[in-house]
């Protein structure tokens, strides 16, 4: 289990990360989310070690985090970090020898994980002359290398396409059964939803929003409803409690303020004609972030 | 953690010595070297004018011609001139027409009259100074010998007369002696041997710490780096790989003289004239210093203060390397560096041609600098091994300091991307612990 304990960090005067908790048990996914500039470099080279904390612990499995444990972390940059005069090949020979691993163990597992990547070809190739997918497929290998029980993926989906996209989250998907704690962080959103059971959301270093998922999405109160059909937008707008009313191609997006005004909409709709879609759905994590983190620079501001 | 700094340190060389552009610096570099302690005879192979023997003809009656034959074969020996043979002619209007030809020989008339010796050199272009010293310095003492012959002076007073002025030079000053003119040779070649080399690979040092660290830390490969070994180690793998590095040139470069000075001597070239006899005094003059008594600890304190001097170096390249967010920072700042450096290498030049300068005594003590001023100092006898423990304390103070502090610069640089308040931020992690 990973256990951040209020850590904060001060570059100078600035402050970077204030009074940052959270766990994750293993096996589990975690989301650490925010706007650039929000914290999460600062925290994740923190839980690293990379830099110190001026206040607050970092324990893995009741340990705190030094170089004795580093072998077992993998750590996914969210800019590339490949040395880019080396091949794949001694990329791996290098990164694999930092984290313990002796040569024969890191060139057989190279060999699988190229496999199941799809790109063994790429063996001999100098980094420089790899595609940008193609880069960030090796740079996750890299991460992989050691088989981390901890994995720090920074904006893992960059660069990739939809098929390459779903075959990293098939990988992060077998690491998670495997019983690997993972942190995540990505500006796409809907990767988060789909992984993460747990998240936080940063503003200016500070924790704004943090739990289990589901709750937070139940505990938002606002609900979004669906609506196709002869309807008169501006009648809708008016019913107490709807905040929005927005119209994509020939569908109705109906902003709520919480379940209670599901009935007054349903009893309006109930007026109208050639009704074929009336569904109440839950918001979405992007709804959700663009609302906590335009709320927070608001009572900043 | 042993065994990853051990790694470190073997990728550091190997990313500098397994590559096809060291197998092709050093072929360059053998050849290059080899060429220039052979290059007399690399341009004599060539051929040219300077390789034809042309001809000094002489005209005049029988005792000039032989007597002037005579001294200017023995002068032209003397000065390793082979470019002329010296003819008898009694044909002067003759070689006159063959000179009108752009020919090279050279008509000497020597008239004896009875009164008074005269000559007239005669020649297409103007003669090369030397050829026309020694002509003219044949003439005076064919001209001596002949008048010396026909005079009544018993032969006791012709080799009195003959002989050469005993001078016994007498110095007053202690700091000037009969080496005086050797020093300057002594100084013109400790700079070349010593200085030159330690200065070429303090440069190499410089750049290749740079962009080692430039290169991790711009492809944020650092991150993953550090990750895995701690700032501390990963700083002394750098130092020590790029060190090691520095040193196996520097035997390289070594060798290759060595290759050459064979190859010199496979040619058939003596160490060119008169090096026997230069280096022969220049061991005296070391000896007169007394600098030979102590040469044992002498050579190992050298020796210390440039290996010191490599990691002092190398220290300060890696912290500003740190510091700097792409190559072209770190080239900018390495500037100062070099100035240094240049300026070890002149002082280093004036210390055999300003003696007993105490500003170069005192600068001999500044670490970076010391390990050209020192060791030169020592063997101009203007310093004692006293003196260079002294330099070699000081550099060893600066190397602790700048590993103690410059190593929280480092680890604050390595992961900083931002130019930004650079300063504020490097004197903030000196006063961090």
């Amino acid at each position: 289990m990973l256990k951040v304990e209020h850590i904060t960090k001060y570059y100078g005067d600035f402050l970077a990360v204030d009074d940052l908790s959270f766990e994750i048990k293993d096996g589990e996914i975690f989301g650490l989310l925010g706007v650039n500039g929000a914290g999460k470099t600062t925290t994740f080279r923190m839980i690293l070690g990379l830099l110190d904390k001026n206040a607050g612990t970092v324990l893995l499995n009741g340990k705190p985090i030094d170089y004795s444990v580093t072998d077992k972390i993998g750590f996914v940059t969210e800019e590339r970090s490949l040395l880019l005069k080396m091949t794949v090949k001694e990329q791996a020979l290098f990164y694999g020898a930092l984290k313990g691993m002796d040569e024969e163990a890191i060139l057989k597992r190279l060999d699988s994980l190229l496999k199941k990547f799809n790109i063994s070809e790429y063996l001999n190739r100098k980094m420089k002359e790899l595609s940008k997918g193609n880069q960030q497929k090796i740079q996750f290998i890299m991460a992989i290398l050691n088989e981390p029980r901890l994995l720090i993926l920074d904006e893992p989906f960059s660069g990739l396409d939809p098929i390459n996209t779903e075959l990293f989250k098939d990988v992060i998907r077998e690491y998670k059964k495997d019983g690997c704690m993972i942190i995540f962080s990505s500006h796409q959103l809907e990767h988060v939803e789909q992984f993460c059971e747990k998240l936080v959301i940063l503003v200016n270093g500070k924790s704004v929003l943090s739990g289990d998922l589901k709750k937070i999405k139940e505990d938002y109160r606002r609900k979004n409803i669906k609506i196709m059909g002869d309807i008169d937008k501006n009648k809708l707008a008016k019913i107490k409690g709807v905040i929005k009313v927005t119209k994509d191609n020939l569908e109705y997006l109906v902003s709520i303020e919480n379940a209670d005004v599901v009935n007054k909409v349903f009893k309006y709709i109930s007026t109208c004609a050639n009704i074929t879609k009336f569904e109440v759905e839950e918001p979405s994590l992007n709804e959700i972030f663009i609302n906590v983190v335009g709320e927070s620079y608001e009572k900043k501001d | 953690m042993k065994k990853k700094i051990k790694y470190l340190i073997k990728v550091c060389l190997d990313k500098k010595i397994k590559t096809k552009w060291f197998k092709i610096t050093n072929v360059l570099l053998v050849i290059l070297i080899v060429g220039i302690i052979n290059l007399n005879s690399i341009v004599k192979s060539f051929g040219g004018d300077f390789d034809k023997t042309n001809t000094i003809y002489v005209s005049g009656d029988e005792v000039s011609y032989n007597t002037f034959k005579s001294y200017l074969e023995s002068y032209m020996k003397s000065a390793d001139s082979t470019k002329y043979k010296i003819k008898y002619t009694n044909d002067v209007d003759k070689v006159t027409t063959d000179l009108k030809k752009k020919s090279k020989d050279i008509l000497v008339t020597i008239t004896n009259d009875k009164n008074n010796i005269s000559s007239e050199v005669t020649s297409y272009e103007s003669v090369d100074a030397l050829t026309y010293q020694l002509i003219e310095s044949s003439l005076s003492s064919s001209k001596m010998i002949i008048y010396l012959n026909s005079s009544s002076l018993t032969n006791e007073e012709k080799t009195s007369l003959l002989s050469p002025i005993k001078i016994e030079r007498v110095y007053l000053s202690d700091t000037i002696d009969k080496y005086s003119a050797t020093r300057e040779t002594l100084g013109a070649i400790i700079v070349p041997i010593f200085i030159v080399p330690f200065f070429m690979l303090i440069i190499m040092l410089i750049q290749f710490i740079g962009a080692d660290i430039n290169e991790e830390k711009t492809t944020r490969g650092m991150e993953i780096i550090i990750s895995s070994v701690p700032p501390k180690a990963h700083f002394f793998s750098k130092i020590i790989g790029s060190t090691l590095f520095v040193l196996l040139q520097g035997g390289l470069f070594i060798l290759y003289f060595g290759i050459g000075l064979i190859v010199k001597r496979g040619l058939g070239g003596s160490y060119s004239a008169g090096t026997t006899e230069t280096l022969n005094n220049v061991l005296e003059v070391i000896k007169s210093y007394g600098v030979l008594d102590n040469i044992v600890p002498a050579i190992l304190v050298i020796v210390l203060l440039f290996l010191v001097s490599f990691v002092a170096y190398s220290l300060l390249a890696g912290i500003l390397a740190s510091m700097t967010t792409s190559i072209e920072d770190y080239q900018q700042l390495q500037a100062p560096l070099m100035i240094i450096c240049v300026t070890g290498y002149y002082l280093a030049i004036m210390a055999s041609m300003l003696e007993g300068s105490v500003f170069i005594k005192i600068a001999s003590y500044i670490p970076f600098i010391s390990a050209m001023l020192a060791p030169i100092l020592y063997l101009l006898g203007q310093a004692t091994i006293f003196d260079l423990l002294i330099s070699l304390g000081t550099l060893i103070i600066v190397v602790y300091l700048l590993f103690e502090y410059g190593l929280r610069v480092y680890k604050i640089g390595i992961l900083n991307y931002s130019s930004k308040d650079l300063w504020k931020k490097v004197f903030k992690s000196i006063k961090e612990k």
